[in-house]
């Protein structure tokens, strides 16, 4: 009995821990299927400045990733944005790194774009400074 | 007994189990090779790839696509061995590893079902290991569908068992409706606006202009049906928690009102898949899965006999042609696992697909190492053993020979190539997927752009 107490416990707390985390898109292992959030329609734009430049130039981001990875970053998921920026910091002469995601909800309302950037040199990483919430009951 | 112990090992009609684990095997063998497999060249394309674990990426190699087809291909093999045999504790604790490794080595794989049927796997591990022959022991009276056989003799076949892993996998689905159900009670969703945005379909189509002449608006309409569905899911929460009781003999009234309630996954589910929502072979699993805890056992019996009558009758036969052979010495026995192995991984490694040698060569050691073991114990489950893994082996072939997975699998590796500028790869992507392109579905036009891009002959 142990053992399924624990199990169960464990089906339990794993999907509670969502609504304590402070990132809403990251609905891995919460049994969020269909929700409002994964229906955002989100724009993703990358850019980087080289060493040695001042003007960001886009990153043709269907020529360096799989067009997968494009619709998970589309989707705020954190980690892979991370990974993402300091991917293109190892590729040795970029200064910082931005990606933008601009969204809107299913009823087409605009929501707070989303920017996260890199500066490849010394690691300091920006993040929106607020995430998108479920809405609240009014 | 304690209410939760009664609750945990009281009785479960055998079929319940044995079906569940059978079905489950049976779809994950097929799910993996026709849905999963083709889209194995995605994998490390790039050179970039973020696992599901922090840890996972420290310690696990960058997959590419041999690493994932392969380690498909096995989950697949091991699968319907599993499924067609008297199951392995241990197989199923590996196939379990595996497959949970499978979608965990890489965020690029975000199915939530897919994690749910790691949760399915660890419990079906556990799971009785039932044959038909626990089920239906009488040949007699497998033949006569389950009555009394020609000479009078009584069958005692397995009725109830005691199956506590079953019942906590109903515990582990009604969590799972339960969790949706909450996300479905926020503003959000109540609006209606997400459900309309999915619900683009014929069937709510009409329906939406059904209610329309009754005097409901669109907004209505969707408000309306997205409350519902959390009162749906809550209600198939509850059914999962009751179902697992139902064949009780102190409560034989439960059985009566757990019939019926099978109406709200089956339908829900049924909708669902009406959707053409991007959601793999989730439904196929969650209809077998309420099929089995929902519906009569009889029924259940029923089926099953019928549908496996013609695969155990052609067993029985095999088994008593086998056992009217002396049993074969231990060198013999060896040698022929030693030559299943070499003939199917001769069929599996000759699939053309990235892993596939590497999924051969596994799966011929796995078949030789459990093949010499064997030997030494038992000369029936050796033979079915074998038996069960060249079967495997076979459909494996047909599989991907009837079907476009590996049309698929290199036309959608040759499309990123292309996007990626990588016109080398790219070019003999598509030539292979024009070997297997079904008629008409071919894409020389894209191979010859590859070879003026390359500016080739």
């Amino acid at each position: 009995m142990t053992f399924i107490a624990v199990f169960l416990l464990l089906q339990l707390l794993i999907p509670i821990s969502y609504y304590l985390r402070d990132d809403p898109y990251d609905e891995r292992f919460a049994w969020r299927m269909f929700s409002p959030i994964r229906q955002h329609s989100c724009r993703t734009i990358a850019r980087e400045i080289l060493q040695g430049e001042t003007h960001a130039r886009e990153i043709q981001l269907g020529r360096e990733l799989h067009v997968a990875w494009i619709s998970v970053l589309s989707r705020n998921r954190r980690p892979v944005i991370h990974a993402f920026l300091h991917h293109r910091c190892e590729a040795g002469n970029v200064s910082q790194v931005e990606l933008l995601n601009v969204c809107s909800e299913t009823t087409g309302e605009a929501l707070e774009p989303q920017r996260y950037a890199l500066r490849c040199g010394t690691l300091e990483l920006q993040e929106p400074e607020e995430f998108i919430r479920p809405r609240e009951e009014p | 007994m304690k209410p939760l112990e009664r609750y945990f090992f009281g009785d479960v009609d055998a079929i319940r189990p044995y079906l569940l684990q059978r079905g489950i095997l049976l779809l994950l063998a097929f799910d993996s090779w026709l849905d999963l497999l083709p889209h194995g060249g995605r994998y490390g394309a790039g050179g970039f790839n973020v696992a599901h674990f922090g840890w996972l990426d420290a310690i696990a190699p960058t997959p590419t696509p041999g690493l994932y087809s392969g380690l498909i291909i096995l989950v697949g093999l091991l699968a319907l061995t599993q499924a067609l045999i008297r199951p392995s504790k241990l197989m199923l604790f590996i196939l379990c590893g595996l497959f949970t490794y499978g979608w965990s080595m890489s965020m690029l794989d975000s199915y939530q079902h897919h994690y749910l049927l790691s949760l399915v796997l660890f419990c079906v591990a556990f799971f009785p290991r039932l044959t038909s022959a626990d089920l239906w022991p009488n040949p007699a009276e497998r033949s006569a569908g389950g009555k009394q056989s020609a000479d009078g003799e009584q069958s005692v076949g397995l009725r109830t068992i005691s199956a506590w892993p079953y019942v906590l996998l109903g515990c582990t689905l009604s969590i799972v409706y339960l969790f949706t159900a909450v996300t479905k009670t926020s503003p959000d969703w109540r609006e209606g606006s997400p459900l309309a945005n999915l619900g683009r379909t014929a069937l709510f189509q009409d329906l939406q202009s059904y209610f329309g002449d009754l005097g409901w608006s669109a907004d209505v309409f969707w408000t309306r049906v997205a409350t519902s569905t959390v009162l749906l899911q809550l209600g198939i929460f509850a059914g999962y928690l009751l179902a697992s009781t139902q064949d009780r003999t102190e409560r034989p009234w439960l059985r009566f009102l757990v019939w019926p309630w099978a109406l709200l996954p089956l339908s829900f589910h049924a909708a669902v898949e009406q959707m053409d929502l991007q959601i793999g072979w989730f439904s196929a699993y969650v209809i077998v899965a309420a099929a089995v805890f929902f519906l009569p056992a009889r029924l259940l019996r029923a089926i099953t006999f019928s549908l496996t009558w013609l695969p155990r009758r052609s067993l029985d036969a095999l088994s008593r042609w086998l056992e009217n052979d002396e049993p074969e010495s231990q060198s013999v026995s060896i040698g022929l696992a030693l030559a299943v192995a070499l003939v199917t991984a001769l069929i599996v490694g000759a699939t053309d697909l990235p892993g596939s040698v590497g999924a051969s060569l596994v799966f011929a050691i796995l078949i030789a190492a459990h093949g010499v073991r064997l030997a030494q114990r038992s000369t029936e489950r050796l033979r079915a053993w074998l038996v069960g893994c060249a079967l495997a082996g076979g459909c494996f072939w047909l599989a991907l020979s009837q079907s476009e997975a590996r049309f698929d699998y290199y036309r959608w590796m040759a499309g990123d190539l292309r996007r990626r500028q990588d016109y080398a790869g790219a070019l003999e992507a598509y030539e292979k997927a024009n070997r297997y392109a079904p008629p008409g579905k071919d894409r020389r036009a894209k191979e010859e752009e590859m070879r003026r891009r390359l500016e080739m002959p």
